[in-house]
């Protein structure tokens, strides 16, 4: 399609006076370009809201695992750890138990006991016996507590429980019973709050200063001067460059 | 736009050096006031800033910025209640005008009179918003037929109208 042209309106066009912005309108607009690329909205944060989602849910999981795992069971009052498929707990001695509790082990304990996994599952052996491994019966748990305020990516199989030993079997147990809803109360504020982050990071993308100028106008208008004042001051805060037209500024100021 | 989207703050301010003038004498010849024309030139850039991680080059970034600027625009005339029917055929009551005629018609010598300078800016002025736009379009930012009708949204059969209609009262401006 040509395009209509006259050569004479355009060189008359080209010889009306040249103008350009002022000057403190280049340097607020590139301020404001600068801290717009220093923030990178939508860039770290583009994957830091799934992988903190992620984190917490593996958490939660993870939790809910091994509390599932080491529910208590009482026997005669006492709790004892349940044990699993793979550490079945044998109902047929819970006294001799108690009492190795209760005493150092005998010398015939050992051979007493039934076979190897149930008695490291369920029997406290005696203190030069404990394998390396069960001197640590209660590390795991406090350090489900210790991560599970944060959404830090901590790596989830760690959380994932190994078979407790029995030394600790029961109050480890308990702790984790007390440790679960809280941890799933917190994971799940937690994902409330970035949803709601994420929600304000879009409803402030769909914002310009035009339209929240507007909203302070009308609260002027409407006699919510504190509204106003709060919402002016943070207007300035967010576009501290921004420069308010006279015109608004007498509609968006307390008379 | 992409570089600047990618987080190089050197390449906006390359943009912005390239364009402010041409922008900002768009929006400055289409608008009464000077203080409107900072307020909208401000909020085309600070959108254009807003939305570079949407930027997608389908277009030229001439005609992305301007087409910001239109919707702008027309977003003042309607707040300020100026007329945005275009008047482009001749319905506005002025009688019809011939099309503008060859280029080599005249020497541009008589255009230099400062009457016929200070005729022709009135007349710019006094030009209906929309073909004054699509005239402002085509000069200031050196758009196609078919770049203005994707900046506006109008069709290029309007735009060529507007083009015509606004050089030929210009002319005759000039003329005096």
């Amino acid at each position: 399609m040509a395009d209509p042209r006259d050569d004479r309106v355009s060189a008359a066009y080209r010889e009306l006076p040249g103008e350009g912005p002022p000057a403190s309108l280049d340097a607020a607009i590139q301020a404001a370009a600068r801290r717009a690329v220093g923030s990178r909205p939508g860039g770290a944060r583009r994957w830091q809201v799934p992988v903190s989602i992620a984190a917490v849910l593996a958490l939660a999981i993870g939790i809910s695992l091994h509390v599932e795992r080491e529910k208590p069971v009482v026997v005669d009052g006492t709790p004892v750890s349940s044990g699993s498929a793979e550490y079945p707990v044998p109902q047929a001695a819970p006294e001799k138990e108690d009492r190795a509790v209760a005493a150092p082990a005998p010398a015939q304990a050992p051979a007493a006991a039934a076979p190897a996994p149930a008695l490291g599952k369920t029997q406290k052996p005696a203190a030069n016996e404990v394998a390396p491994a069960s001197r640590m019966p209660a590390a795991p748990l406090p350090e489900a507590k210790r991560f599970a305020p944060a959404a830090a990516p901590a790596s989830p199989p760690a959380f994932v429980p190994a078979p407790a030993p029995a030394a600790a079997g029961a109050t480890v147990s308990g702790e984790a019973m007390r440790a679960a809803p809280q941890a799933a109360k917190r994971a799940k504020s937690e994902l409330a709050r970035e949803q709601t982050l994420q929600e304000k990071a879009m409803s402030d993308a769909m914002e310009t200063p035009q339209r929240r100028l507007e909203r302070i106008a009308d609260l002027r208008e409407k006699g919510l001067h504190e509204e106003a004042d709060r919402q002016l001051a943070e207007f300035r805060r967010a576009y501290p460059d921004y420069r308010i037209p006279e015109e608004w500024l007498r509609r968006v100021q307390r008379p | 736009m992409l570089a600047f989207a990618q987080g190089d703050a050197g390449a906006f301010d390359r943009l912005y050096a390239r364009h402010k003038g041409t922008v900002f004498r768009f929006i400055a010849r289409s608008l009464p006031s000077k203080a409107d024309a900072e307020e909208i030139f401000q909020e085309v850039w600070m959108k254009a800033i807003e939305a570079r991680a949407r930027y997608e080059p389908r277009a030229k970034f001439t005609t992305w910025i301007y087409a910001i600027a239109h919707n702008r625009l027309v977003d003042l005339w309607r707040r300020k209640g100026l007329a945005l029917v275009p008047m482009d055929g001749g319905d506005d009551g002025d009688p019809a005008i011939d099309p503008p005629g060859d280029p080599g018609d005249e020497p541009f010598a008589q255009v230099a009179g400062q009457e016929a300078m200070a005729r022709f800016a009135a007349a710019l002025e006094a030009l209906p918003p929309v073909q004054r736009e699509a005239f402002l379009l085509k000069e200031e930012a050196e758009m196609s037929i078919a770049e203005i009708a994707k900046a506006t949204g109008a069709n290029e059969e309007a735009v060529k109208s507007r083009v015509r209609y606004a050089t030929a009262k210009l002319r005759e401006a000039l003329d005096g």
